[in-house]
């Protein structure tokens, strides 16, 4: 196949001879007219379109997002799709798998990033990754931008690869990624916990804020992770519901010097048929006195219609997430992981989960799915005012006292008629005031317009005003001052 | 061994106030130094004014257009929203007497506000307020999604 750069035959579309002429996407071209087209069909051709219909099932759910985002700037004369498919083959193993490892995309130069941990947290549905990027990194030193884009795979099922895109381009803070989830506590929505994952950060720097940024500008190669549950024998391999999270009530029982948790069953409301064969294996996470505590993990065999959960002498003044799952005799799981929020506190106060989670740290608040029609913000203090942090430190030391600011008085000035004044003498002025400290004396030189002249001080403060010399007045600034200069008209010469 | 008294937290504030110079609310803090404010309508224009001790820091003009979203406020993110703006008159007399505090301490203006204000000055060079003055108290632009500037 030809490329005419320019189009020797003007816009020619179609066939003349046996040569035929086509447009894509501004490039002309010219090929060889091919009436039959022998397959052969050959091992080698096969095996060939075996590994590229594999590609194309794996890119196929990322064309509209990540594929688009990370290669749509990279080639004008080509399709993002088409550059991710150039990019991918060689990824593609001679039995035609891909591996999600060797997906590439976009224009990386930076090495990828080196993760430190990669967390599920089935309490809120959180994945959390903390990674270092190393010393040798175009990362600004002061003031980092970093945008982070995941990927998340869950497992494959019936050959489908199904991705999690919805943290295609994300801010978050340096070294880590949170994962975000909704307050609105669906008991079965696990859909942050991937089987795999990559990562892929960009880096940015305060003097390129004007105008658009280019993604592709110090971007990583991406790393790629598998979330690790932190609980051991998590998982959301049973679709199954024995016990529905409907089925379980709580109240909190007074007992002396001690704060209980009593949940009850209602088995009419489970697929539970032979309760000496079932028990709830249940985990309580406690958010209380702006400190998160994992309760220790209890078994409640279901023969028995409640279960008590000592959580400590003062833990029920806060709130509780409880995540159970459902076993037989054997300890073998026979239904899925559910999770339930204990919002309320012994004494019937409601707690709202995000207030929770941000009071006691649990996790960073930019993660947050506000429900309604809400949204927010969160930030850092020591990120935003660490300078001012500095400067209040160096302001005294450990067996000075705390600083005092010098006294400062204002001074009020109006002005009555054509005329005006200079005042001289001030720390700093605003719209409104001139600022003194406390001791100085304010010079104010009056200044008549033509054919007007000064007639006097009015105010509360008048009368303590001096004169220095001709149109040239003091006034000691020994508290709050508030005067007026008049100015007047000269009388006309008769 | 550093000689220096430490800074107390618990004398940080972060007021969100509206536009016509009235309180809406405090952040929440806790023990991390995180600030966290919810239940803000998506769109609406607000002020958050940080300040130590009745001593004022900085000040931030806040608008998100995303439901759901809960804001970042990080240096970065106010140098790459790229605004400036002056406070409004009623807001600015409310807060007469912590702008006294900061005059009077001489505070720095802090180093992501300075290269916000290099920034939309550059860009904006006959903007009114690019005469700074130590008394005349600026806003920040936050809120904006960054990423959209990405491509």
């Amino acid at each position: 196949m030809a490329r005419l750069s320019n189009g020797f035959l003007g816009n020619a579309s179609g066939k003349i001879g046996n040569v035929v002429f086509a447009r894509w996407r501004n490039i002309f071209t010219a090929r060889q007219y091919q009436p039959d087209i022998q397959d052969a069909n050959t091992p080698a051709q096969q095996t060939q379109r075996t590994r590229m219909m594999a590609l194309l099932l794996f890119l196929k759910p990322l064309n509209k997002s990540f594929i688009r985002l990370f290669n749509a700037a990279l080639d004008k004369n080509s399709t993002p799709w088409a550059v991710a498919i150039k990019a991918n083959m060689k990824g593609v193993s001679p039995d035609a798998c891909m591996p999600m490892q060797k997906l590439t995309l976009g224009n990386p130069t930076i090495p990828a990033v080196k993760l430190l941990k990669a967390d599920y947290d089935p309490f809120i549905n959180q994945v959390v990754l903390n990674y270092t990027s190393g010393a040798n990194y175009p990362v600004p030193k002061s003031m980092p931008l970093v945008l982070a884009s995941v990927l998340g795979k869950y497992k494959s099922e019936n050959n489908q690869h199904l991705f999690d895109t919805r943290n295609s381009l994300r801010e978050q803070p340096a070294g880590f990624f949170f994962s975000s989830f909704t307050e609105g506590f669906k008991y079965d929505n696990y859909d942050n916990l991937w089987d795999a994952g990559l990562i892929w950060l960009m880096f940015f720097d305060a003097e390129k804020a004007i105008g658009q940024m280019n993604l592709n500008e110090n971007l990583s190669f991406p790393a790629s992770f598998v979330p690790v549950p932190i609980l051991d024998y998590f998982n959301t391999d049973y679709n199954n519901d024995a016990v529905p999270v409907e089925a379980l009530s709580w109240q909190y029982s007074e007992m002396p010097g001690e704060d209980v948790l009593v949940f009850t069953i209602d088995l009419e409301k489970t697929t539970i048929t032979d309760p000496e064969d079932a028990a709830i294996g249940l985990v309580l996470v406690s958010f209380n006195n702006e400190k998160f505590e994992y309760v220790k993990p209890e078994l409640w065999q279901l023969t028995e219609s409640s279960f008590s959960v000592v959580v400590g002498n003062d833990k029920a003044l806060g709130s509780f997430i409880l995540l159970y799952g459902v076993v037989n005799k054997d300890m073998e799981q026979i239904s899925r992981f559910n999770r339930l929020y204990i919002e309320e506190n012994i004494d019937g106060t409601v707690l709202p989960l995000f207030q929770q989670l941000f009071d006691t740290a649990y996790t960073h608040p930019l993660s947050f799915v506000l429900g309604g029609n809400t949204c927010g913000f969160c930030g850092s203090l020591d990120e935003l005012f660490s300078d001012f942090v500095s400067f209040w430190e160096s302001l005294y030391h450990k067996d000075d006292p705390p600083p005092v600011p010098p006294t400062v008085y204002k001074l009020s000035l109006a002005l009555v008629g054509p005329g005006d004044v200079i005042v001289e003498g001030c720390e700093y002025i605003d719209e409104f005031f001139y600022y003194f400290n406390d001791g100085e004396s304010a010079q104010l030189t009056v200044q008549p317009d033509e054919e007007a002249h000064f007639l006097e001080w009015q105010g509360p403060d008048a009368l303590d005003i001096t004169v220095k010399e001709t149109g040239v007045y003091y006034l000691l600034m020994s508290k709050d001052r508030d005067i007026t200069a008049a100015f007047e008209l000269d009388e006309p010469e008769v | 061994m550093s000689t220096q008294n430490k800074i107390d937290y618990s004398k940080f504030k972060c007021e969100v106030f509206h536009p016509d110079g009235s309180f809406l609310k405090d952040a929440r803090f806790n023990a991390s130094h995180y600030f966290y404010c919810e239940n803000l309508v998506p769109g609406n224009l607000y002020f958050l004014v940080f300040s130590y001790d009745d001593i004022l820091i900085e000040c931030m003009q806040f608008r998100c257009q995303q439901a759901g979203k809960v804001v970042y406020l990080y240096p970065m993110h106010i140098v790459f929203n790229n605004e400036v703006a002056n406070l409004p008159p009623r807001l600015l007399e409310a807060l007469r007497p912590k702008i006294a505090n900061r005059l009077k301490y001489d505070v720095p203006v802090m180093p992501w506000a300075k290269q916000t204000m290099q920034n939309y000055f550059t860009e904006n060079p006959n903007y009114m307020c690019n005469k700074y003055t130590i008394s005349k108290i600026l806003c920040y632009g936050a809120g904006l999604d960054i990423t959209q500037k990405v491509k």
